[in-house]
């Protein structure tokens, strides 16, 4: 994000201009990321609007502006573990809805490799939802933002090699379960 | 160096959780509500005490969460989309109340100063949506928020429509009910804790959270804790609620006596 050092100094000076920019460039970003952490709509939406209101509230703990971006990945990573927690307790995975939905239902005539890949696909999303919190927190943000398992050590607060082993361990399993479930890999 | 098959499995588990992702959307009643919280209460920062200013957003958000214990059981309303429509009908005197009364349309019962001293200072619509686990909008009404004061510390009076899923949940602990005439208030008291953002609770906490004996709040520079007293009743088809969190805020007794005021005054 352009000028995003300036904007989080204004922020810091109580700037709502700054933050509603700030919030424009990562509003559906988190939003998306917090729903991969927790696999349900409205606890994303809960986690988001606590950890926007963090970024405001807080934003003048942060000494080093460079280092935002993770800063904030890292509130919400947090606020993701604890809200989803409580809600699976609610609301077990196997329960959750299967978001594939219309876009992803079998249409006639549509060939069996497609009809395979939806498959795949589908069960290897909820795979992911079955992993452990700390696996799916380094998976989501090494496949899904991109970003180095270094960057990954800073979010989560572990060793580099911690994550290393953490995707390793995940991938192996999510091959597993595809294996398991018939699906080859 | 990876080989062919780490490389297509890595492509597939990118490309599924891009195809996730993009069907999340995020909703105008989402943004409304965290660009108004984060405006409103940015204007407050030169007049609030630091952490003050979260307390009372953590308020708000919890005035709108009563009653929805009930609600998740009933299967329908989950959670609710508020903002506030701070741009018109603001509140500024007992002289505005009747105009905001025809704008939501029903009754709305405030005074000037009750007698306690605590004295209006102001009000505002907030604009709110039930809405069920897929998002989907159930109910929608207008409440209106009373803000009263007395030596700094602050009382909010909400009234909104009664409805069902609104209920009192009468399993909640640190509650109790008191009898005034023919109508019965609720008198709750939740204790919040309010911890920096990597504030691990202990088992004690986890086990008070899980008996909705403790609420924490994330974000604060050190561990605070304060306690929140609620007092609602209903009246004709709206709901009334008192809301405060100072340490020196009212009790049930205090809060009875300004609810008895508004409960005697004729529609």
């Amino acid at each position: 994000m352009d000028g995003q050092e300036e904007l989080v100094r204004r922020m810091q000076a109580g700037d709502t201009e700054a933050f509603g920019r700030i919030f424009d460039y990562y509003g559906t970003r988190l939003l998306r990321m917090a729903y991969l952490l927790t696999g349900n709509y409205a606890d994303s939406e809960d986690i988001v609007q606590e950890t926007f209101e963090t970024c405001f509230f807080k934003c003048g703990d942060l000494k080093d502006c460079s280092r935002f971006t993770p800063w904030l990945y890292q509130i919400l990573t947090r606020n993701a573990w604890r809200i989803g927690k409580k809600s699976r307790r609610e609301e077990p995975v196997e329960e959750l809805p299967d978001f594939y939905g219309p876009s992803g239902s079998r249409e006639a005539g549509q060939p069996l490799e497609l009809l395979v890949e939806d498959e795949s696909r589908a069960e290897l999303w909820k795979a992911v939802l079955r992993l452990n919190r700390k696996m799916r927190t380094v998976v989501i943000l090494y496949y899904y933002n991109d970003l180095s398992t270094k960057e990954i050590a800073r979010i989560v607060h572990c060793l580099e090699g911690t994550v290393k082993s953490r995707l390793y361990t995940a991938r192996k399993i999510l091959e597993r379960e595809l294996r398991e479930g018939g699906i080859p890999v | 160096m990876k080989n062919q098959k780490e490389d297509r499995f890595d492509r597939m588990l990118k490309s599924v959780l891009d195809s996730q992702a993009d069907h999340v959307r995020m909703s105008p009643g989402l943004e409304y509500r965290i660009r108004q919280t984060v405006y409103e209460i940015g204007k407050e920062k030169t007049k609030m005490k630091n952490g003050r200013k979260r307390k009372f957003a953590v308020a708000l958000a919890a005035v709108c969460l009563l009653g929805s214990i009930t609600a998740v059981a009933a299967g329908t309303v989950v959670g609710y989309h508020s903002h506030s429509r701070s741009d018109e009908q603001q509140i500024h005197s007992l002289a505005d109340v009747k105009t905001v009364a025809e704008t939501v349309g029903y009754p709305l019962k405030a005074v000037e100063t009750f007698a306690s001293g605590y004295t209006l200072k102001g009000g505002h619509i907030t604009d709110t949506e039930a809405v069920d686990s897929e998002n989907n909008v159930v109910d929608a009404y207008k409440e209106v928020m009373f803000d009263y004061e007395k030596d700094g510390i602050q009382v909010i009076l909400v009234e909104q429509p009664m409805a069902d899923y609104k209920k009192e949940d009468p399993d909640h602990p640190n509650q109790t009910q008191i009898e005034c005439g023919d109508i019965t208030l609720t008198y709750r008291e939740d204790p919040y804790k309010f911890v920096p953002p990597d504030y691990e609770p202990t088992d004690e906490e986890k086990a008070a959270m899980e008996a909705k004996e403790l609420y924490i709040s994330y974000g604060t520079d050190k561990v605070e804790e304060t306690t929140y007293h609620f007092l609602t009743w209903n009246q004709g088809d709206v709901m009334y609620t008192f809301m405060c969190y100072d340490e020196d805020a009212p009790g049930a007794e205090e809060l009875t006596g300004m609810a008895k005021e508004l409960i005697e005054i004729e529609e």
